[in-house]
């Protein structure tokens, strides 16, 4: 039986929730823009999926339903900018290229500073560094993600919110909350956070849904211009099986939240034991396991190329993922890893494992194994 | 007055009692090329192919395969008529309808195959000129430099009016030399190894080492998509896979590593040879230039070639990189070569692999494979595609 390890990049359906999307695509296919009832119980329904992932924000403010995560931080970071003034963007060295590359052109566009906050060895964002920033400065886009992609490192973005608040006016706070929506805590009632993006594939939903919180409607225009759904700030038909399966699977992991979290954290240490009993060297990148994100273990292995174990352990079944990725003639070392200042001996051999809802024990131990293996057997061949 | 493709043909020419062997490859290649519409038809007369009765719809599509066809000198998009002046002049106010809307200058240059034509070459350029002033009044004659020539050629049977004139890739019709099996890597310079093999009419096959999970499936697609670009000019060609990775591990846990290389290399060419034998290959053929890398030395050229008996095509062997650049760009596969999957696993290559190998060290060091064994395992687990760009194959 094939092992997926690698949750953080999608997730497998829930069974109840592919249900949900074929029900809405075969028998309630209105748009619920139009006049009749058959429309409104749809929009009913969209309502409800709204509330839902509200509840399990724990924040109070409005959801904008998009196509994905980067849809959703492409209209948090060009909405906001569009309707500042002379704005700094303040964002992070580990972002996700949807934050990172859409800061990149806003500055060129909107004619702004951009800083780009540098992070520890263990992923966390050098707060003096937030503090610098915000100094001469009266408006800011701040955008720094909650949970990183790579490593699982766990920003304390109320700290940071509060940093940027206090030191500047005029101060939109967004978070990509991609990796971070339903593997955290939930958010206190009087939260700092004015934006928040989520996506639908990572938490057992399905592809092409996301969503944006927005505390106040009025901190951002529209980035695409229609018929004026979502109060204006998302124009198009709306998605109405995806919305639908994407609030069914929010309810279900909300049902089993407290056991999913622990039988990830599980899995982490079923691993990392494992390695630490074997004479293999490796690191783990980022905190230790109990600080860093319960669904995300990055490890990295000496004298190994991370995409030649990956394949390996492909064929014996166990699918993952790595930080680095080869081109032609140089080895392109992920951005993360080398913001965090990886030991270079390790870098190229970083692997990550994400866990999801359908991770088992069972299969860790067996993971473990074929990670083993492999890198028992590689090991015995490197560049010389 | 139909429109037909008029295409020439450059080396066949020179050819004397076996030139309808020739000829007859090509017109092969040409009724593929054409079946792109299945009432067009091939005639070849008078020294020239025609294709003719394809819809309007289909030609471009039509003289895009055509220009890809080794043996083809050039082609023209031409209105077949009858010979008489009247017919000729009537085909030239045709084709020259987009030319001659402007202000613009031309010439009009015949040709009599038929020497027995009554009029002479210079005498109808003259009245068809006539009777292009007369039908478009804003163009004007220049005999130097024309704007645009309108070609005349008066054959046996019918004459052929035309204006541009499309160049081919010249060379042999593809399987008109014999067969090649080529080392394909998935770099820049094999796929054009492959083109310049063709054009000298080898139908070429291709073998490629695969060595997962050093190599990925990606870096395997890639190849298979060369091969497949590489078809448009080739034909189909016969890929063959060749399990790697015992081979490469065996080599490296036995060999002094600056030989990996030159030894991994010899493995390659010995097991194409074999593989050359099965499918009746009468040569060996790599994209290797002289001077590129470590294993591209005379020295270490040496070292492979000497490995096998077949004789070994390097066609390449004398280009600039930027040389095989350009023509891989001509062909269309540089975009696909220089996708990040090839050459990932840099385990296997040596960081001072040795530039001037000598024989004695190397055959020393591969003493102490199973040689024989590896070889004879690696070419039974071989197996082959068809790529190919046509619908419903691979």
């Amino acid at each position: 039986m094939e092992i997926y390890f690698d949750n953080a990049a999608t997730t497998k359906v829930f069974e109840d929730v592919y249900d949900v999307v074929i029900d809405v695509m075969a028998d309630e296919y209105y748009n619920p823009s139009s006049p009749y009832s058959a429309a409104f119980n749809i929009e009913k329904k969209l309502d409800t999926s709204r509330n839902i992932i509200l509840k399990n924000l724990n924040l109070k403010g409005k959801i904008v339903f998009t196509s994905g995560g980067s849809e959703s931080n492409n209209l948090a970071i060009k909405g906001t900018l569009s309707k500042m003034r002379n704005a700094k963007i303040i964002t992070s060295a580990i972002e996700h290229p949807s934050v990172k590359n859409t800061c990149i052109q806003a500055a060129k566009d909107f004619n702004c500073e951009l800083i780009t906050l540098p992070v520890d060895n263990k992923g966390y964002i050098i707060k003096d560094a937030l503090y610098d920033a915000c100094k001469e400065t009266d408006s800011a886009l701040i955008s720094i993600m909650h949970i990183n992609n790579e490593v699982g490192a766990i920003q304390p973005i109320e700290d940071l919110a509060k940093i940027a608040k206090d030191n500047i006016s005029k101060c939109v706070f967004h978070s990509d909350g991609v990796q971070a929506f339903m593997k955290s805590n939930q958010f206190n009632s009087n939260s700092l956070i004015d934006l928040y993006s989520v996506s639908s594939h990572k938490v057992h939903g399905p592809k092409g849904v996301g969503a944006l919180f927005v505390k106040d409607k009025k901190s951002l225009n529209p980035i695409t211009l229609g018929g004026g759904q979502e109060d204006n700030l998302r124009s198009g038909t709306y998605n109405t099986p995806g919305i639908c399966g994407f609030g069914k699977a929010v309810e279900l992991i909300n049902k089993k939240h407290n056991d999913y979290v622990s039988t990830m954290k599980k899995i982490k240490n079923v691993i990392v034991d494992s390695l630490n009993n074997s004479d293999i060297d490796y690191i783990v990148c980022g905190d230790t396991i109990d600080k860093s994100a319960p669904h995300i273990l990055n490890i990295a292995f000496k004298d190994i190329m991370g995409e030649v174990l990956l394949s390996a352990m492909d064929n014996d079944g166990l699918i993952a993922n790595t930080g680095s990725a080869c081109s032609s003639k140089k080895t392109v070392v992920s951005p993360v890893l080398s913001a965090m200042n990886v030991d270079k001996k390790y870098i190229q051999g970083a692997l990550r494992l994400s866990f999801g809802a359908f991770s088992t024990i069972e299969e860790a131990n067996r993971a473990v194994e074929i990670i083993k293996n492999n890198v028992k057997r590689l090991r015995r061949f490197k560049r010389t | 007055m139909n429109k037909v493709l008029l295409i020439s043909y450059g080396e066949i020419f020179l050819k004397g009692k076996n030139r309808p062997f020739f000829l007859k490859k090509l017109k092969n290649l040409l009724k593929i090329a054409a079946s792109v519409d299945e009432n067009a038809i091939v005639e070849l007369s008078d020294s020239r192919f025609y294709i003719k009765d394809f819809d309007d719809n289909n030609q471009d599509e039509i003289v895009e395969k055509v220009k890809k066809i080794f043996g083809v000198h050039s082609l023209s998009i031409a209105y077949e008529c009858e010979k008489d002046i009247d017919s000729l002049g009537n085909s030239c106010v045709e084709i020259a309808k987009n030319t001659a809307s402007k202000d613009a200058t031309f010439k009009v240059n015949t040709k009599r195959a038929d020497k027995q034509y009554p009029i002479i070459s210079m005498e109808v350029s003259a009245k068809l000129g006539g009777v292009l002033l007369s039908s478009y009044p804003k163009l004007k004659v220049d005999i130097h430099k024309p704007d645009f020539i309108v070609y005349v050629e008066i054959r046996h049977a019918l004459a052929y009016v035309y204006i541009d004139r499309i160049m081919g890739p010249g060379g042999m019709p593809v399987g008109s030399s014999g067969r090649v099996m080529l080392l394909l890597s998935g770099g820049i310079d094999s796929p054009v190894a492959a083109w310049m093999l063709a054009k000298r009419g080898l139908e070429v096959e291709a073998v490629h080492f695969f060595s997962p999970p050093y190599t990925s499936e990606r870096a395997k697609q890639k190849v298979i998509d060369l091969a497949k670009i590489t078809s448009d000019y080739c034909g189909p060609i016969k890929l063959h896979i060749v399990p790697f990775t015992k081979i490469q591990e065996q080599i490296y846990e036995n060999c002094h590593h600056e030989l990996l290389t030159v030894i991994m290399r010899r493995f390659m060419m010995k097991i194409a040879e074999r593989i050359a034998e099965k499918n009746k290959c009468q040569a060996l053929a790599t994209g290797e230039a002289l001077g590129q890398v470590a294993s591209q030395t005379l020295e270490s050229l040496h070292a492979t070639n000497s490995y096998v008996d077949m004789i070994v095509f390097r066609p390449l062997v004398c280009l600039d990189k930027l040389e095989i650049i350009s023509i891989s760009e001509k062909i269309g596969t540089y975009e696909t070569s220089i996708q990040p999957f090839e050459d990932c696993c840099t385990v296997f290559t040596p960081k001072h692999p040795v530039t001037k190998p000598k024989i004695v060290n190397v055959e020393k060091n591969e003493a102490r494979l199973d040689i024989d064994a590896l070889i004879e395992e690696a070419v039974n687990e071989t197996y082959t595609l068809k790529c190919s760009n046509l619908a419903n194959k691979e």
